[in-house]
C-alpha cells in the first residue's frame, strides 16, 4: 500500500520512517482530537455517552475481526460469541478470582483467545465459507452451553445473564457510564496502536500473505497454521477485551444482552462497510452503521408513530432492513469501504490543482 | 529404528492431531452406541420408525440442499440467502393455505390443493431466488470469494426482515390436512401417513430435476457450464441464462420444500425458519459432496437418519440428558467433522485447489 506523501517529505533517519506522526501538524491534530474526544463525555448527554461508549468497544472487536478478515482472509463469523466468552470471564474474574478491572480486562481477552484458538483449528483445512461455516459452530455452541443449568451458579444458566460488579480504582467508583466511558475509549485506543504495530511488523506482513496467496506465502516460509492460529488468537483476544468492557458497562453479561448470530454479521458487515484491511475500517465502520441503525431506529419509530397499525414490525425489522441493504450496496458500489473513499479523498486533496 | 525414525518424520503433529481427534470420535460414538444397544432401552421397531421419520425429514432437507449444490456447481459459490428462499415459499403460501383450509377446499380437494400450493410456494420462492441472483450476486461475479458469501449475508438479513415487515414476527401455523394425519401399520411399525406422502412428493421433485439435468437439453448446458464456463460460451451457450435458470430450479425446489415442510411439520413458521433448514441443508450439500446431485439427495437422507437415530443412539448411551434437544448440535457437529475429515463428500470429488 503506497502512501501518497507531499514532496519536500523524507525519511533522514530510521526513527522517522518508522514514526506513525509524521509532522507537527499532526502531532497538532492528534492531541487536539484526543482532548475532544475525552472532553466530549462530559458535556454530552446520555445518548452521546452511550454511544461513544459502543462505537469504542465496538472498534475493539471489529480491530481484531479486521487483522483475521480483513488482513489474514480468514472469515469468522464467531466474534460475538468469543465476545461473550470476554464479557463472562471478566465478570468472573472479578466476581470470583476479586481481579482488579485492569487485570480482569486482559485476562478476559486471554481466556477468549484461547477459546479462539480452538475454533480456528478447522481453519487448517477449511478456507472461504467452510470456514464460515466452522466458526458459525462457535457462535452456537457457546452461547448454548453458556444457557445450560449446569452451569447456573456461575454463568447464569436460563437466566441468561450473571449480574457483573461496578469497576473500583483505588476507592473512584465507575459506576456511570459517563465515568466508564474513559477505559473503554483507553483500551480502544491502546488496542489501535498494538492493531498498526501488528500490521507493520513481521506478522502483519505474514498475514497479507497468507491472505494474498496462501501457496506462495508457504513456500516463502511462512508457516501457515501458526499466522493462521495467531490470527485466530488476536481476533478472539481483541473480542474477549470487547466483551469485558461491554460487560462491564452494561454491569452484567449474558444472552440476555444480545452477542448473537446478528451480532457477529454485523460485526462482518461494519468492517466490510469501514474497509476490509485497512486500520482505518474498523473505526468508519463502526461509526457508519451505530449512526445508520439509529437513524433508522429514529425513523421506523416516527414511521411507526405515522402507521400505528405497523408499528410493531416498523419498530423492530428497520434496523437490520438498513443494514443489509447498505451491506448488499455497499458491496456491489464500494468493495473497497470507506477507508478507500477517504484515501481518495485525501489523494485528490493533495494534488488539487492538477487532477481529480 | 531407523526406518522407524524415517517414517515418523514425514508425519507432522498436525496429522497426529487428526489420527487422535479421529480415533476418539469412533471411540465415542461405539461406546455409545454399545451403551444403548446392551441397556435394551430401545426395541427394533423404535429404531425403524424413527429412520422413518428420518428419511421423511432428509428429504427436506435434500430438496433444499440440491439449490446449494446446482448453484455451486456452476457459479462455484454457496448461496448463504438460500434459507431465506425457502423461508420466502413457505411463509407466503401459509397464509394461503389457511384460506384454502377455511374455505374447506383443502380437506375436499387435498391433492389439487396441495399441489396449487406448491406451485405458488415455487413460484414465490423462484422469484427471490432469480431476484437476488441479479441484485446481490451478478454485479459481483468478478470478485473475490468473499465478497459474493458476505453479501449473500446481507441479502438474507434484507429478506428476512423484509419479510418480517410484511407479515410480521409472528408464528404462523400450517392447517392439517385430514387426509394425511391417519397412520398405517406394517409389521410391527406405525407408520404416519404423512411421512410417506413427504417422501415420496420430495422423491418425485428430485427424480424430475434428474431428469431435467441428465435428459434436456438444458441440463445439458448446465452441466457444461459447470464444467468450464469459457468453453461453454464459446460453443454458443447463454451462461447468464443457464445460471438464471439454475437459481430458479433451485428456488423451485426450495419453495416446494417450503409446503412439504409445511404438512410435514405444521408449527413454527416464520421470518427465520429458513436459517436452521439452510445450515443443514448444506450440511447435506457437503456431506454428499457438494456440486453433485445425486450427492446432496443422499447426503440429505443420510443426515435425516443421523440427525434422527443420533441423539438416541450415541448420546444417550453416552450419558447426555435431552438428547432429542441436541439434534442441531448432531448436524454442527457432523459439519465440522465432514468439513476436517473428508471435505469432498460422500461422493463429491476431490476439492481442487481452485474449488475449495
Amino acid at each position: 500500500m503506497a502512501v501518497l506523501r507531499p514532496a519536500g517529505d523524507f525519511d533522514r533517519s530510521y526513527e522517522q520512517d518508522m514514526s506513525l506522526v509524521r509532522q507537527k501538524w499532526q502531532w497538532g491534530v492528534l492531541i487536539a482530537g484526543l482532548i475532544m474526544l475525552f472532553t466530549l463525555p462530559r458535556l454530552g448527554n446520555t445518548y452521546i455517552i452511550t454511544t461513544l461508549n459502543q462505537i469504542a468497544y465496538t472498534v475493539v472487536a471489529l480491530q481484531g475481526l479486521n487483522l483475521l478478515t480483513g488482513y489474514t482472509g480468514q472469515i469468522s463469523l464467531g466474534q460475538a460469541a468469543f465476545m461473550l466468552v470476554g464479557g463472562y470471564a471478566a465478570g468472573l474474574g472479578a466476581k470470583e478470582l476479586g481481579l482488579p478491572f485492569y487485570l480482569s480486562i486482559p485476562f478476559a481477552g486471554l481466556i477468549a483467545g484461547l477459546v479462539g484458538l480452538i475454533f480456528g483449528l478447522p481453519s487448517l483445512r477449511v478456507k472461504g465459507f467452510y470456514l464460515a461455516m466452522a466458526t458459525l459452530a462457535a457462535q452456537f455452541i457457546i452461547p448454548w452451553l453458556t444457557r445450560q443449568p449446569k452451569f447456573e451458579a456461575y454463568l447464569g444458566g436460563t437466566n441468561g445473564f450473571i449480574e457483573v460488579p461496578v469497576v473500583t480504582f483505588l476507592e473512584y467508583r465507575f459506576g456511570e457510564l459517563s465515568d466508564f466511558v474513559y477505559i473503554s475509549l483507553g483500551v480502544m485506543l491502546i488496542t489501535t496502536v498494538l492493531t498498526i504495530n501488528v500490521t507493520r511488523t513481521r506478522m502483519g506482513r505474514a498475514f497479507v500473505s497468507v491472505r494474498d496467496n496462501d501457496l506462495a506465502a508457504e513456500l516463502l516460509g511462512v508457516n501457515l497454521f501458526h499466522y493462521k492460529l495467531r490470527a485466530f488468537f488476536l481476533a478472539a483476544f481483541f473480542a474477549g477485551l470487547a466483551g469485558s468492557l461491554r460487560a462491564f458497562s452494561q454491569r452484567g453479561v449474558g444472552t440476555q444482552f444480545g452477542y448473537g448470530l446478528e451480532e457477529s454479521v454485523l460485526f462482518l458487515g461494519m468492517l466490510v462497510i469501514g474497509g476490509l484491511g485497512t486500520n482505518l475500517g474498523p473505526f468508519l465502520g463502526a461509526i457508519f452503521i451505530i449512526l445508520v441503525e439509529d437513524l433508522a431506529l429514529w425513523m421506523g419509530a416516527t414511521l411507526a408513530e405515522t402507521f400505528p397499525a405497523q408499528a410493531a414490525q416498523l419498530l423492530t425489522s428497520f434496523r437490520p432492513l438498513f443494514f443489509g441493504l447498505a451491506l448488499v450496496l455497499f458491496l456491489i458500489f464500494e468493495p473497497r469501504g470507506l477507508a478507500h473513499r477517504w484515501r481518495l479523498l485525501k489523494a485528490s486533496w493533495r494534488l488539487r490543482p492538477f487532477a481529480r | 529404528m531407523e526406518d522407524l525414525r524415517r517414517r515418523l518424520d514425514g508425519v507432522s503433529w498436525v496429522d497426529l492431531f487428526l489420527w487422535g481427534l479421529r480415533i476418539v470420535i469412533i471411540l465415542l460414538i461405539a461406546v455409545g452406541a454399545f451403551n444403548t444397544l446392551t441397556s435394551g432401552k430401545y426395541t427394533i421397531t423404535t429404531w425403524i420408525s424413527l429412520s422413518i421419520s428420518g428419511l421423511a425429514q432428509g428429504s427436506i432437507y435434500a430438496l433444499i440442499a440440491l439449490g446449494y449444490t446446482l448453484v455451486y456447481g456452476i457459479l462455484l459459490m454457496i448461496n448463504f440467502a438460500h434459507g431465506e428462499v425457502f423461508m420466502s415459499g413457505a411463509f407466503t403460501t401459509v397464509f394461503i393455505a389457511n384460506y384454502f383450509n377455511q374455505t374447506g377446499f383443502l380437506n375436499t380437494y387435498p391433492l389439487l390443493a396441495i399441489l396449487i400450493l406448491m406451485v405458488i410456494a415455487a413460484l414465490v420462492s423462484m422469484s427471490v431466488a432469480v431476484l437476488l441472483e441479479r441484485i446481490a450476486y451478478r454485479p459481483l461475479r468478478g470478485a473475490p470469494r468473499l465478497v459474493p458469501l458476505i453479501t449473500a449475508i446481507g441479502a438474507s438479513f434484507f429478506l428476512q426482515y423484509s419479510f418480517r415487515g410484511f407479515y410480521g414476527s409472528g408464528f404462523q401455523t400450517y392447517p392439517t390436512v385430514t387426509a394425511l394425519s391417519g397412520t398405517f401399520t406394517v409389521g410391527k411399525v406405525t407408520i404416519p401417513v404423512v411421512q410417506v406422502v413427504v417422501f415420496f412428493a420430495a422423491i418425485a421433485l428430485m427424480s424430475g430435476l434428474y431428469w431435467l439435468v441428465e435428459r434436456t437439453k438444458m441440463g445439458k448446458s448446465m452441466r457444461a457450464v459447470s464444467e468450464d464456463k469459457e468453453v461453454a460460451a464459446l460453443m454458443g451457450i447463454d451462461i447468464n441464462r443457464v445460471i438464471v435458470f439454475t437459481f430458479a430450479i433451485g428456488g423451485l425446489l426450495a419453495g416446494a420444500a417450503g409446503v412439504i415442510n409445511g404438512l410435514y411439520r405444521p408449527q413454527g413458521v416464520y421470518f427465520f425458519m429458513g436459517f436452521i433448514p439452510g445450515i443443514k441443508a448444506f450440511t447435506s450439500a457437503v456431506l454428499g459432496g457438494i456440486g453433485s446431485v445425486p450427492g446432496a439427495m443422499l447426503g440429505g437422507l443420510f443426515l435425516g437418519v443421523i440427525e434422527s437415530i443420533g441423539p438416541n443412539l450415541v448420546l444417550e448411551g453416552l450419558g447426555i440428558d435431552g438428547a432429542n434437544q441436541l439434534k442441531d448440535a448432531i448436524a454442527f457437529t457432523m459439519l465440522v467433522l465432514v468439513l476436517i475429515f473428508r471435505p469432498q463428500g460422500i461422493l463429491g470429488e476431490r476439492l481442487s485447489e481452485k474449488k475449495a
